[in-house]
């Protein structure tokens, strides 16, 4: 039984020597492990000079000599994996794939750091401005090519070429994301394939036919416009169409930027790409850019057949819920979440709408690669090959959800169920090597200096998409005078 | 040689040990106030002085998080004022401040002064304004997306009632700021009110007597009274109140990222996409350090104007 008691100064003298103390403990240098060297004593033949009656002669030797057979750390080389896989299936499976990863590789420990999506865009630079560099880490395309830039992430192609991996080997689209200069910077981790969903519910209660494979930009404003209908029923062509009071709008909106992986699609199908092949330039104020923008205005601000972000707000997906929207653009993960929510409605999918210059499938995937400060950059590879390897993306194929990064296995992610009826057609046949229909693969490559970009996109297009202005080509030439400085910042 | 012996006298004795004594007493004091202020003042160094000396030299470098920093001497401070985003976050950050310090300091009072009046669940009342600044940003944005939806949201709803079109809210840049402004209030019965309160409470009831003997009524003595009275707490919650919203972030950052047009695009936000969208660290610092001159200049000239406005009893 304790009679002292302590007093309060006392306590607080000792709560803070304690903290004090903890605080310099943990300031204290990482204790470096000792190598343990494994040495055996082998006989060795030498050659040795002797003097034989005057005469020097060279004679041979055995002798016994202890040598460093094998060093080997005291402990597994440990690298870290920063990925934003930090929820539900995703997080199940990259758990799974790290432990046999590691029962693969008994000489390597992977430490990893699950993030959140939104966390992670913040946390990777921070980590990397810390010095706290991750071996293996996760990029987005759009913001790839400003950490390559800035060379934060290694060429991968000797390392390919010496393990016989192919840049053909994987959709090659998707690969020349992450490519410059003919070096392999990252190594895409799954892929995102594109098409239009449709509830065929509300095709059938307005009348309107589905849309074809091959159907057309024209077809897609005139389907998106009867299936707009204000709460009377009419449509918005209806001289009576009442723009305040819609029901059911024809299409979601896709926000029309360079750094979305559908509006590519459209752009090209109206004759050009955001930007040159060299990055160098961008074609904002191009016919086939200004053409895309303005049939976007069109579509929200005098159709009004796109909602406005306003009429959008916390309605959760509002095509799968069935009440706002009749189509949306989409990846296969759309036909995963449907079946997951067990949707009441019938729907199919089908290509983006032709354009002038062709019809396009778009496609865009985040990426593993190996970061320039590695401090293991071989182990670093090993689990990035792994990740990317055949077998992983099989096995991530086969959840439905994620599409995989190689032409040759695509047929793993089809539905079991047949459903929706055309998932073949658009997120499986176009991607295949030997592919010969109609559709245009396009994977999109962000330029260095996107943030930049979507700070002058904000600024000039934000005034036309919230219906504030019209003067969609003046918005375009004001965006490409500057954006052109931006690119010209990259030099490389 | 004669030797000279000064024969100290009992007084001086008895001086010169009390010092003694008094000088173990006051290291000891001092060592314990040391090791009490040890860890926080370990924490300011590490978490706070030394990012800010880190950052204070980073803005005079070009630093893209990845490569080692680059001096480039003023050229980032060149670059501040060449800058349209700066020009544009800086006014969005006025305009915020100006109008929601005084609207909130209003709101904050009124609840204060109706929270110090003797009622029936007076304390009831109290927790009630305090909860809304407990919840967390991210909980109130949804909220106040629910709220501000223009199709379905409660303040349309309102507006129509009695009459009003309804606004586009934070989806038009035309009305995204006031907006925002509107929103800073969810928070007026927060510290704000509670730090009022403790004012109100402080002020001695007998100066409200004398006032009602010399025919003082309501009015007179709120203005003549109160006022002056709380009067520091005032210029205190004036002062953080500018320190605070010139840091608004959260709110643009979740709900309209800036947008539309930029017409949320307030400084720190534009900092943080300096930062961590557009791996410019150096630039970044310097625009910190440019936000930080400003408040305090700001904090400086209230503080004297503070001479003009704020009394303190005694002083």
């Amino acid at each position: 039984m304790f009679t002292d008691k302590i007093s309060r100064r006392q306590l607080l003298r000792l709560s803070g020597i304690g903290l004090g103390a903890a605080v310099l403990a943990g300031c204290q240098p990482k204790v470096v492990e000792k190598v343990v060297e494994v040495t055996k004593v082998v006989q060795e033949v030498v050659k040795e000079t002797v003097v034989v009656q005057g005469t020097p002669q060279v004679v041979e030797k055995v002798v016994e000599v202890t040598k460093v057979v094998q060093a080997t750390p005291k402990e597994k080389v440990q690298i870290d994996f920063f990925t934003p896989a930090g929820v539900g299936l995703e997080r199940t499976m990259y758990t799974n794939f790290i432990y046999r990863f590691m029962d693969e590789n008994p000489d390597v420990r992977v430490n990893v750091s699950f993030e959140s999506w939104s966390d992670y865009m913040t946390k990777l630079p921070t980590v990397l401005a810390a010095g706290v560099t991750p071996d293996v880490c996760h990029a987005h395309w759009t913001i790839a090519m400003d950490y390559i830039y800035n060379g934060a992430f290694i060429d991968h192609m000797p390392y390919m070429e010496r393990d016989g991996i192919k840049r053909e080997d994987f959709i090659i689209e998707l690969m020349d994301e992450f490519a410059h200069g003919g070096k392999q910077y990252l190594i895409p981790k799954d892929s995102a394939l594109y098409g239009c969903y449709y509830n065929k519910d509300m095709f059938d209660q307005y009348g309107v036919p589905y849309p074809s494979l091959t159907w057309t930009i024209d077809d897609f404003v005139e389907t998106a416009t009867l299936l707009t209908r204000d709460e009377n029923g009419r449509p918005a062509n209806d001289p009576k169409f009442d723009k305040t009071k819609i029901k059911v709008f024809g299409c979601a909106w896709v926000d029309p930027t360079m750094a979305a992986d559908i509006p590519a699609g459209f752009v090209n199908a109206f004759g050009k790409h955001w930007f040159e092949p060299d990055m160098k330039t961008s074609n904002f104020d191009s016919d086939a850019v200004i053409q895309y923008w303005e049939l976007c205005r069109k579509l929200r601000c005098v159709i009004n057949c796109m909602p406005t972000p306003a009429q959008a707000v916390g309605q959760g997906d509002l095509w799968r819920n069935a009440r706002l929207v009749a189509m949306k653009y989409d990846h296969q993960q759309n036909t995963f979440f449907a079946k997951q929510e067990a949707v009441q409605f019938k729907y199919d999918v089908t290509p983006l709408p032709a354009g002038p210059f062709g019809q396009y499938a778009p496609a865009a995937c985040s990426a593993f690669g190996v970061t320039a400060k590695a401090a293991h950059k071989e182990e670093g590879w090993r689990l990035v090959k792994f990740l990317t390897s055949e077998e992983i993306q099989k096995w991530i194929g086969e959840q439905k959800r994620w599409s995989v990064n190689r032409p040759n296995i695509l047929d793993v992610i089809a539905p079991t169920d047949g459903i929706p009826e055309h998932y073949a057609d658009v997120h499986i046949k176009p991607w295949k090597t030997d592919y010969t229909g109609p559709l245009k693969r396009i994977a999109m490559k962000a330029p260095v200096g996107m943030g930049k970009l979507k700070q002058l996109y904000s600024t000039y297009l934000d005034p036309v998409f919230t219906c504030q202005s019209e003067d969609v080509a003046g918005a375009a030439r004001k965006m490409k005078e500057e954006a052109d400085k931006v690119l010209a910042e990259a030099k490389w | 040689m004669a030797t000279v012996t000064r024969v100290p006298q009992a007084g001086m004795l008895a001086k010169a040990a009390g010092k003694r004594r008094r000088s173990k007493l006051a290291i000891r004091e001092a060592i314990d106030g040391y090791i009490f202020i040890f860890p926080w003042l370990l924490g300011f160094i590490l978490w706070t002085a030394g990012p800010m000396l880190a950052s204070l030299w980073l803005a005079f470098t070009r630093w893209n998080l990845f490569m080692p920093p680059e001096w480039v001497g003023l050229e980032n401070i060149r670059q501040l004022f060449a800058d349209r985003f700066v020009g544009i976050s800086l006014w969005n950050t006025a305009y915020y401040t100006f109008l929601s310090v005084p609207l909130g300091i209003i709101a904050s009072l009124i609840l204060a002064l109706l929270c110090v009046q003797e009622m029936y669940g007076r304390a009831w009342f109290r927790t009630f304004f305090y909860m809304p600044s407990l919840t967390p940003a991210v909980a109130s944005a949804i909220v106040w997306f629910w709220i501000l939806n223009p199709e379905v949201g409660l303040a349309n709803m309102v507006l129509k009632a009695i009459g009003l079109p309804p606004s586009q809210w934070i989806w038009s840049a035309k009305t995204s700021k006031a907006t925002f402004v509107l929103m800073s209030l969810w928070g007026a019965g927060g510290n704000r009110m509670i730090i009022f309160l403790a004012g109100l409470q402080n002020i001695p009831q007998s100066l409200y007597e004398a006032a009602q003997i010399d025919g003082a009524n309501a009015w007179a003595q709120f203005w003549h009274v109160t006022m002056p009275m709380l009067s520091p707490v005032m210029l205190f919650n004036v002062v953080m109140g500018i320190i605070g919203s010139f840091q608004v972030f959260t709110g643009a950052f979740l709900m309209t990222a800036g947008g539309p047009a930029n017409s949320t695009l307030f400084t720190v936000l534009y900092l943080y996409r300096l930062a961590f969208e557009q791996f410019n660290m150096g630039y970044a610092s310097s625009l910190a350090w440019l936000l930080f001159f400003i408040i305090l200049g700001f904090t400086i000239i209230q503080l004297r104007l503070a001479e003009t406005w704020v009394y303190y009893e005694g002083g």
